[in-house]
């Protein structure tokens, strides 16, 4: 589907549905971590902008519009009315199977994606400029377009269908907000930032150096990334990517031909919606929220070679290999088989005294290993195994 | 921003690691002497949780190493110990559904050298060798379960 109408509608879809689904909690979070996973859609600042846009349409809405909520659960459909008909029944096979909907209408759900769509007009239609309620047409279309099934006359109502899904991302934010507390610290940023590559060439040296003397902040770090990925995972499953049924929408609304919209204005939408909705930078806000509060403080201070190394994602094997100082202790109990000799708690084996010397994991695992640096700290082989296990 | 810091964790473990293989050269082997010829490789089953809790008795002179994770309360949820010769293997129950495979690759005087496999199910999820000193342990933490994470510290002693 390439028409400009409905690719700026798919654009302000998902970017309502970065900002929607966490509402009840805290939206920013997952909106950065989405914000990695739209390739070529949003980048650097302008993804902040963008987010920022998207927060105060979803404000314009109201946090617990069921509109906002619908069309955030449809955030994977390829279109707008996919993505309320995905919030009214999810990945129904009776839906994919046959590439459309089938069945007689129901009533009930007409009026639910009316209900729903009841608020879009204020946002979206009045800058379509081209006369066009958008949501009305599609919650009208969802109740006339006969093919709309009494298969799905079982499905709660809007509300109740996005308010139970959304549960789950509660759940999610509130793990995201319990592993993670605000610092607005920027001193605290230059992890993140040296990974990113956005730090100038000499500071990205001293970043470099200084992960090599504090290879514990890698935990940190991976740790904000798991939960990043969780969202993601947890959002994409949840939304689950529902059928093209445009066609029969732009058909119920009146349009002859779905890939063409009387008066539509390439662009128009866009610069609408964004005069009306203003920017918010949300960057500070998400970076303040997701960083994690024992990060070092203070300026880098430490010179050294960066050791740059690439890395696939997800790779199913890594090796590790490290060699360390050796230091030579005396024997802390007698050996082998006197019962009584034995050590009655595990001593951790500190700096010097424990080396991984391979590593491997399944491929939707996420493993780190915590080296320690110090006397105090063990050496820690952390383990995620995946949602897929 | 942060599943691009994810795909990149592998890197900053590397540089660590990296970096302490480069500024310390390999250590001389140790010959054995006076070494056994079984290991006795422990493991503990603890429930970590990163809400305030009480830390289990058991585990009171753990202190200082627990200090250093991430929670706030921890349970003594079982104790295990089995005897491997050098290539020798058992597998230890942690969970319902997980186990640990310990194989007893080498040891000598100074440090035992260990290969552990965690299987969730019949999924292998870690395979790893690690070398570490005698009566000395490292951990292995396991994160999801009930509630928590599973924070297993293994221990070879001889």
């Amino acid at each position: 589907m390439n028409h400009p109408l409905h690719d700026q509608l798919v654009r302000v879809r998902d970017r309502l549905a970065d900002v929607g689904e966490v509402a009840s909690v805290r939206r920013e979070v997952v909106a950065a971590g989405l914000l990695d996973d739209i390739p070529g859609v949003m980048e650097g600042e302008e993804a902040a902008e963008d987010a920022g846009l998207l927060l105060a349409l979803w404000d314009e809405t109201g946090p617990g519009s069921s509109l906002g909520e619908a069309v955030a659960w449809g955030g994977a459909a390829p279109d707008l009315s996919d993505g309320i008909l995905s919030a009214l029944f999810g990945d129904d096979t009776r839906l994919s199977a046959t590439g459309g909907v089938s069945g007689a209408v129901t009533p009930a759900i007409g009026d639910a994606v009316r209900s729903a769509a009841g608020a879009l007009p204020d946002v979206v239609a009045s800058v379509v400029g081209v006369g066009l309620p958008v949501a009305s047409a599609v919650g009208d279309a969802a109740g006339a377009v006969p093919e709309v099934a009494a298969a799905f006359a079982d499905v709660p109502p809007v509300g109740d269908a996005v308010r139970d899904a959304a549960g789950a991302f509660a759940d999610v934010a509130d793990a995201v907000m319990a592993s993670l507390a605000a610092d607005d610290d920027e001193a605290n940023a230059w992890p993140s930032a040296m990974l990113d590559h956005e730090l100038a060439p000499a500071d990205h040296r001293a970043a470099a150096g200084r992960l090599l003397a504090e290879p514990s902040q890698g935990a940190w770090i991976t740790r904000s990334a798991e939960i990043g990925r969780e969202i993601v995972s947890a959002v994409r499953a949840e939304a689950g990517a529902g059928p093209s049924v445009w066609p029969q929408v732009a058909a119920a609304i009146g349009l002859a031909d779905p890939e063409h919209v009387p008066g539509w204005v390439d662009g128009r939408l866009a610069e609408a919606v964004r005069a009306e909705a203003g920017t918010v930078d949300v960057r500070p806000v998400v970076m303040a929220s997701v960083r994690p509060p024992d990060l070092v403080r203070g300026e880098i201070v430490e010179e050294a070679a960066a050791n740059h190394q690439g890395w696939g994602a997800w790779a199913a094997m890594a090796a590790l290999a490290a060699a360390m100082l050796v230091v030579v202790l005396p024997p802390l109990i007698t050996p082998v088989d006197d019962p009584a000799a034995l050590v009655p708690v595990a001593q951790f084996a500190a700096v010097g005294e424990v080396n991984v010397d391979a590593l491997s994991y399944a491929e939707r695992a996420s493993v780190f290993v915590e080296v320690p640096v110090d006397k105090e700290t063990p050496l820690i082989i952390w383990v995620d195994e995946g949602g897929g296990l | 921003m942060i599943t691009s810091v994810l795909r990149r964790v592998a890197f900053v473990l590397a540089l660590g690691v990296a970096g302490h293989a480069n500024a310390q050269p390999a250590p001389a082997p140790i010959m054995p002497s006076a070494v056994g010829a079984k290991v006795e490789v422990e493991v503990m089953v603890i429930l970590a949780k990163a809400e305030p809790g009480a830390v289990d008795p058991r585990l009171a002179s753990m202190a200082s190493a627990l200090k250093s994770l991430p929670f706030q309360s921890f349970t003594l949820l079982d104790q295990q110990g089995v005897r491997l010769a050098g290539g020798e293997e058992q597998a230890l129950r942690l969970t319902d559904q997980r186990r640990l495979k310990v194989r007893l690759v080498a040891h000598d005087a100074t440090q035992a050298t260990v290969k552990i496999e965690l299987m969730s199910g019949e999924t292998e999820v870690l395979d790893t060798t690690v070398s570490v000193h005698r009566n000395k342990s490292f951990y292995l933490a396991v994160r999801g379960y009930q509630g928590g994470s599973l924070v297993v510290p293994v221990t070879v002693r001889y």
